[in-house]
């Protein structure tokens, strides 16, 4: 499995494939099958982002527009094509043929005025079918999305239904010239069905009841009902317009079962139109994605991963409406574990999360919200990041952090996934902690295993040949002022303003930050605690519990 | 009465004109084909509202009864509804909306035809129809109404509507003459005298307003239910004298109001809001008020009774007072006219 709930929960992949967001239903099924290329799958990877980008230059504002007024009119046609092979066509079925026809008609109408991409428009001999295809469906006239029988053209039909129309016309005629006559007679106008209502007590009453024209059909206590009784010629017309009726119904029959006939022979010409048609849909839903978070194409690159710029487009939406902006990451990763370390609240945590979404986006091939990304293509991604604890299976945060780190660690070496760790062992004691931790990075390291790890323990910078990113950190220390009327509400700006998040490579002489009592007092913590924290820390220095390897980094100093 | 239908069809501040039922088979349906047949040469749209637009009338197992529709006229129906005379129509367009008896379309009639409506069920697709009718070039649109669902007839949704009067209410005359007084009673409530701007910025905002003194405090309707009333406190309520609701005024608010002290005028958007409720002496208002164009009276009922139509006119018409009563099935049809 390529990523495992947690990791696609701790990276919010599930929003971010929201913005996915295909126009038609065949789209948003093709979305349903979305899933992440595979390593060995590099040339289709290339090929669904070179045609992404072509899609991306070619999509004017107008084009745009277009696309999404047609994609309206392309319906579930595979369902309707299913009619077809089976013989089930209705006119409603033609309906929404048709108009998938005309759709695509009137787009590479639009689209073949410039060049355009392969996948975009048809060539000459799929116009030609396209066009023949329409001229089934509609004789004569500019191709239109709507359908009627009469667009067949069948001289038959037409004919047919002249007769029956005429027929029609003449039983109206010869009724309203009769009930006029019959009205004059009677003094009395039917009401809009041609129905004479009469008032049972009315005088008139009985002079309708003995009408030879007309005849009673309902009665109530109240009044009668009447209506004209047809004469022979009606009788004679009406019996032919039965069977006019009956022979338009099976002629209508006979029709459709042709141009299914016709149109069967095309079935796979219109699948794949179908398929393009879904595929274009997809991909520009992909490419409004990667507008959405102004994203770059990834590149591949066999052995490093190297981001340049890379940000989290939620958090950094949420952010920017309370006025923060986040710094973008740059780092790159080589196999062996690279170490992230910093002060807390430092964005460290953050990075890992830029650079686990950048790769998780890029391997389902989408644009990537950086300036740059380049990475290999891995068979799995694994995240460790935040509180894991597993009541249900009885598992602390600790115990459930050793049980996943045993799943992905032990894998098949020529399966190396992308591991990114968030402060392996800090739930438990920090002796066994930090050395659980370095043991870990080392393991990882030695056996070149691609993976982050951000860690506060200073014995992982003693790892040979270890790399890693260090956060700048607190340049000055904001003062707590007790009095300050907001200082609970503000300590995440002051802490905001202070820290620079920007990461810069590991040097020899670096060792972990010290800020975490600073951070502590600008969060309000009480001065008598912060003291007596400095204190037992000074302490220490003295006693020697950290050696001269380790370079405190205190900005008090 | 079809002279008043013809002026109708020439009206152009009338596009969209409901039809309303004080009860299942009042007759809507058979005062459409009157309508219709005046209106049969212009250009119109017809759809109906409602879950109850299937073949067979799922709470009667009646037939349903179909609707008259003329050349050039567009309906709004199911799929299944226009497969039995496919020469009558042109399919011009599949709406995104589910009827229960499948996908709605677009169709326009090439000739003279009859067919079954059925129910689009939700006031948001409702509107839908309306826009893509007019959009097809419609210059009127018809809506029949169904059972007890008089939303469409609000004035923010048409600009005209026919009640409906049938017998199949009850079989007793009084108790119908009753029940349309009722109606007319909410039907001819007043608008507000003042402060008709104000009430329309609430209107906008979707919001309610009490006015306590010279200040207007707004909350939701949402908030009065679920609190029943109580986050606004008593005394703010005893002082304040107008309150402007939007929202469905129930009985049991109207209560909760009165228990509480309120004793000022209620001004509600129109009167589709008002459900159950007694408006003798209860200082309601409308900030729309009604369009009621004409009653249309059915003294025979589906289940085999009538009314005497005559008495039913007289009584009704009392009712009403100017307002046009119709007995479309005993009018004489004046083929001039039409």
């Amino acid at each position: 499995m390529f990523l495992d709930s947690e990791t696609a929960e701790a990276l919010r992949i599930s929003e971010y494939l929201k913005r996915v967001a295909p126009y038609t239903p065949l789209g948003k099924k093709w979305k349903g099958r979305l899933k992440p290329y595979t390593p060995s799958q590099i040339e289709e990877w290339e090929l669904d982002l070179q045609d992404q980008q072509e899609v991306m230059e070619l999509f004017s504002e107008s084009r745009a527009t277009y696309f999404l007024t047609c994609c309206e009119l392309v319906d579930d046609i595979d369902f309707y094509l299913q009619e077809v092979l089976q013989d089930r066509s209705s006119m409603l079925t033609w309906f929404h043929v048709k108009r998938f026809l005309v759709t695509w008609f009137k787009w590479d109408e639009f689209v073949s005025a410039e060049s355009s991409p392969r996948f975009m428009r048809m060539n000459p001999e799929e116009q030609r079918k396209l066009h023949f295809l329409l001229l089934l469906l509609q004789k004569s006239g500019r191709f239109t999305t709507s359908f009627e029988v009469s667009q067949l053209g069948d001289s038959k039909w037409l004919e047919m239904n002249r007769e029956k129309n005429q027929l029609t016309k003449g039983i109206q005629q010869l009724r309203k010239e009769r009930q006029k006559q019959i009205s004059e007679r009677l003094q009395r106008n039917p009401n809009f069905q041609g129905e004479w209502v009469i008032s049972r007590h009315q005088e008139s009453a009985k002079v309708f009841a003995v009408d030879p024209d007309i005849k009673l059909v309902r009665e109530t206590i109240y009044e009668q009902i009447y209506e004209l009784v047809p004469d022979e010629q009606e009788n004679v017309w009406q019996e032919q317009l039965l069977s006019w009726n009956e022979k338009i119904s099976i002629h209508e029959q006979s029709l459709f079962r042709q141009i299914n006939r016709l149109f069967r022979d095309h079935i796979p010409f219109l699948q794949s139109l179908v398929q393009r048609w879904t595929r274009l849909d997809f991909l520009w839903a992909k490419c409004r994605a990667a507008q959405s978070w102004n994203g770059v194409r990834p590149v591949y690159l066999e052995n490093q991963v190297r981001l340049i710029e890379g940000i989290l487009p939620l958090e950094q939406e949420s952010w920017m409406r309370k006025g923060y902006e986040m710094t973008p990451v740059t780092l790159e990763a080589k196999p062996g574990c690279t170490l992230l370390i910093g002060p807390n609240m430092g964005g460290k945590t953050t990075a890992l999360r830029v650079v686990g979404l950048c790769t998780v986006l890029a391997q389902y091939g989408l644009y990537v919200p950086a300036e740059e990304f380049c990475f290999p293509l891995f068979p799995w991604v694994r995240t460790w990041i935040g509180d894991h604890q597993n009541a249900e299976q009885g598992l602390s945060s600790f115990g459930a952090e050793m049980n996943r780190l045993a799943q992905w660690i032990d894998r098949d070496p020529e399966n190396q996934g992308f591991i990114l760790l968030d402060e392996i062992g800090r739930g438990t004691n920090p002796i066994e902690g930090s050395a659980i931790s370095c043991a870990i990075t080392r393991y990882l390291h030695e056996s070149q295993a691609w993976a982050v790890h951000v860690t506060h323990f200073p014995e992982a910078l003693q790892i040979e040949g270890i790399r890693g990113y260090r956060v700048r950190g607190l340049s000055t220390v904001p003062k707590w002022d007790s009095d300050h009327p907001n200082q609970a509400e503000d300590w995440i700006r002051l802490l905001y303003k202070a820290m620079d998040y920007h990461l810069d490579p590991i040097e020899d002489e670096d060792g972990v930050a010290t800020q975490a009592i600073s951070i502590a007092e600008i969060c309000g913590l009480p001065e008598k605690v912060i003291k007596q924290a400095r204190t037992a820390v000074k302490q220490r220095i003295q006693e020697g519990d950290y050696g001269r390897e380790i370079a405190f980094r205190s900005t008090e100093d | 009465m079809n002279q008043t239908m013809k002026q109708w069809g020439q009206r152009e501040d009338l596009q969209v004109l409901s039809l309303v039922g004080i009860s299942k088979n009042a007759g809507k349906t058979t005062f459409l084909n009157g309508l219709g047949r005046a209106w049969s040469a212009d250009s119109v749209g017809v759809f109906s509202i409602g879950v109850d637009g299937e073949a067979q009338d799922v709470w009667s197992g009646r037939s349903k009864p179909e609707v008259r529709v003329y050349k050039g006229w567009i309906v709004a129906t199911s799929g299944i509804c226009l497969q039995n005379e496919v020469d009558a129509w042109e399919i011009i367009e599949a709406l995104p909306i589910d009827s229960v008896a499948g996908r709605v379309y677009l169709a326009r009639a090439n000739r003279d035809t009859s067919v079954k409506l059925t129910g689009v069920p939700t006031r948001q697709w409702a509107s839908l129809c309306i826009e893509q009718l007019k959009k097809c070039g419609c210059a009127k649109v018809i809506v029949d109404g169904a059972y007890n669902r008089k939303v469409m007839a609000s004035p923010v949704w048409s600009d005209g509507f026919v009640l409906v009067v049938g017998a199949s209410f009850s079989p007793s005359l009084p108790l119908l003459v009753k029940e349309v007084k009722g109606w007319m009673a909410k039907l001819l409530l007043p608008s507000p005298a003042g402060d008709i701007e104000l009430y329309q910025s609430f209107y906008r905002r979707e919001v309610c307003a009490l006015q306590i003194g010279e200040k207007w405090v707004s909350f939701s309707s949402h908030e009065w239910i679920q609190s029943q009333g109580s986050h606004i406190s008593a005394e703010d309520l005893k002082q304040a004298t107008k309150l402007y609701f939007h929202g469905a005024l129930t009985k049991r608010i109207l209560e909760q109001l009165r228990s509480s002290g309120f004793t000022g005028e209620i001004t509600i958007p129109d009167w589709t809001y008002l459900f159950d409720v007694l408006v003798k002496e209860s200082r309601i208002q409308v900030l729309f008020p009604s369009n009621l164009l004409a009653v249309s009276i059915n003294s025979t009922s589906p289940d085999g009774w009538q009314v005497n139509p005559e008495e039913l006119r007289t009584q009704i018409q009392q009712v009403v007072g100017d307002i046009p009563v119709w007995d479309i099935y005993r009018e004489e049809w004046i083929s001039d006219v039409s």
